[in-house]
């Protein structure tokens, strides 16, 4: 899920796509997702509790450039 | 053909139906009449002067609005009536709420946090104050019930955010926000952050005091509440110092240039006046109403969605919202075939006019695109009665079973 260079539009931005595909992905009991985000659209603190709400942890963040990460989650136990 | 004439032809084929419920009260709504008596001696009678010119009629203009101005106030905590600013919509208020605000601080920075469900009239001027002024706006995401967490609230707030903007109650969805939570969390963080609530789809739906809350301003807007169109409220806290958006000759207001329209605004003091009058009998009154509406939709139609709090949830639904998906077919669609029965709805399929994509409300609460496509909001309000709930009732079911049957859409 690339969230970095999704426009600002009354239905696409970054935190509502990821909002929806967060949803589906844990409809279909995903077991692993790859998050690209900027750091400026959602705090990683944040990303980490919104995440565990569809029941995901991070398990490996990458910084890419100060300004996004790459975030691997991974689907808890529960 | 000329447009108009295209859609004159488009009316005679339509008809007019012999029975009509209208539901779309979130677009605009029927001014009741005793509404439509207030204001029609402020057209040639008395009042039809300019406000701020020093003249009987303009003093009779003055006069009804500072009346409307001591209501408001009154019914939002007891506030100071120099604290209600008119504009001419609800979308004008959130504009100059977001703008006025950010002009007033530009070159500062900092950030502006929104929720993820706001009504475009709050994010837009915020995403266009950024690319102007140099702010940053942030979105919180919600829960599948549309309510923002304040610990995930939390997370976003800290020395530099100046501005914060959600929701009393969501327009499309009628989540009830935990405001006072919400506000505490941000004025914990940062005393100094301003917070500003649209509150045009919780004023005369849920008891709201601004002062006892910690609201810094509120969005009101007329129409919603079966008041005329043309009238929006801000309430500006006296502390809170706005720049004005727009320029050009000042009236009574002294941050929304422009004269105030008198018979409008007469016309909003009489719908307040109904509004509050049997305030806890109105609400659950349309709350029964709405659950006979939604209860009956779920169990007479196959794979229909609620949208919004429902169930265990229904707490944070405010009285009069009740919208629901259709699933496998279009909301548009839904919309046409309802209208040519009488019974008129909108769709969540718009997010804005005349736009074919979902709804941002309708997919950052999770709902998949074709949900969100399917979804028809229903509005109520104390003006319907149990007749026009069991006319829907009957309708709708053969509406959706006919439109299924011709639509490519089909369960996987």
């Amino acid at each position: 899920m690339d969230l970095r260079n999704i426009p600002s539009t009354c239905t696409s931005h970054p935190v509502v796509v990821l909002s929806n595909k967060l949803s589906e992905i844990s409809r279909r009991n995903v077991d692993e997702i790859r998050i690209y985000i900027n750091l400026d659209d959602i705090p990683i603190n944040a990303m980490e509790f919104f995440l565990s709400r569809y029941n995901y942890y991070i398990k490996e963040l990458k910084n890419i450039d100060g300004k996004s990460v790459f975030i691997i989650a991974r689907r808890g136990t529960e | 053909m000329s447009m108009s004439g295209k859609i004159r032809e488009f009316l005679e084929v339509h008809g007019k139906p012999s029975r009509e419920v209208y539901y779309d009260l979130e677009n605009s709504g029927f001014v009741p009449q005793e509404v439509v008596e207030a204001m029609i001696p402020y057209f040639n009678r008395v009042g039809y002067g300019h406000p701020s010119i020093t003249h009987r009629v303009g003093w009779e203009a003055l006069e009804v609005i500072y009346e409307t101005k001591e209501l408001v106030a009154k019914t939002i905590g007891g506030v100071d009536p120099e604290e209600i600013v008119f504009t001419h919509s609800g979308t004008e208020a959130n504009n100059l709420a977001i703008l006025g605000y950010l002009l007033k601080n530009r070159g500062r920075g900092g950030r502006v946090v929104l929720s993820a469900i706001e009504h475009l009239s709050t994010i837009f001027p915020a995403q266009f104050a950024s690319e102007l002024l140099g702010f940053k706006v942030q979105l919180i995401p919600v829960d599948r019930n549309g309510l923002v967490d304040p610990e995930l609230l939390k997370m976003y707030i800290d020395k530099d955010t100046v501005l914060v903007s959600i929701q009393a109650v969501n327009h499309e969805i009628g989540t009830i926000q935990r405001l006072k939570e919400l506000i505490d969390v941000v004025k914990d963080m940062n005393p100094d952050a301003v917070f500003h609530t649209d509150a045009a789809d919780g004023y005369g739906w849920i008891p709201i005091d601004v002062r006892r809350l910690g609201v810094d301003m509120m969005t009101i807007s007329s129409h919603k509440i079966h008041g005329p169109r043309g009238v929006g409220v801000l309430y500006v806290k006296r502390d809170v110092e706005l720049e004005p958006p727009i320029r050009g000759q000042l009236s009574v207001e002294k941050i929304w240039p422009g004269v105030e329209n008198t018979p409008l605004i007469a016309g909003f003091k009489k719908a307040v006046e109904i509004t509050f009058r049997d305030f806890d009998y109105r609400v659950s009154y349309v709350e029964r109403l709405r659950d006979k509406l939604i209860n009956g939709l779920v169990e007479k139609i196959p794979s229909v969605i609620v949208n919004g709090p429902w169930d265990e949830h229904v707490r944070y639904r405010v009285a009069n919202n009740a919208n629901l998906s259709f699933l496998y077919i279009e909301g548009e669609a839904v919309t046409v075939e309802l209208s040519l029965n009488g019974i008129y709805v909108s769709s969540g399929s718009a997010c804005t006019s005349r736009v074919l994509e979902p709804s941002h409300v309708l997919l950052a609460i999770g709902r998949k695109h074709e949900e969100a496509h399917g979804s028809i909001l229903f509005k109520l309000s104390h003006y319907h009665r149990e007749e026009d709930i069991d006319y829907t009732l009957d309708v709708t079911p053969k509406a959706v079973e006919r439109l299924r049957s011709i639509s490519s859409l089909k369960p996987s």
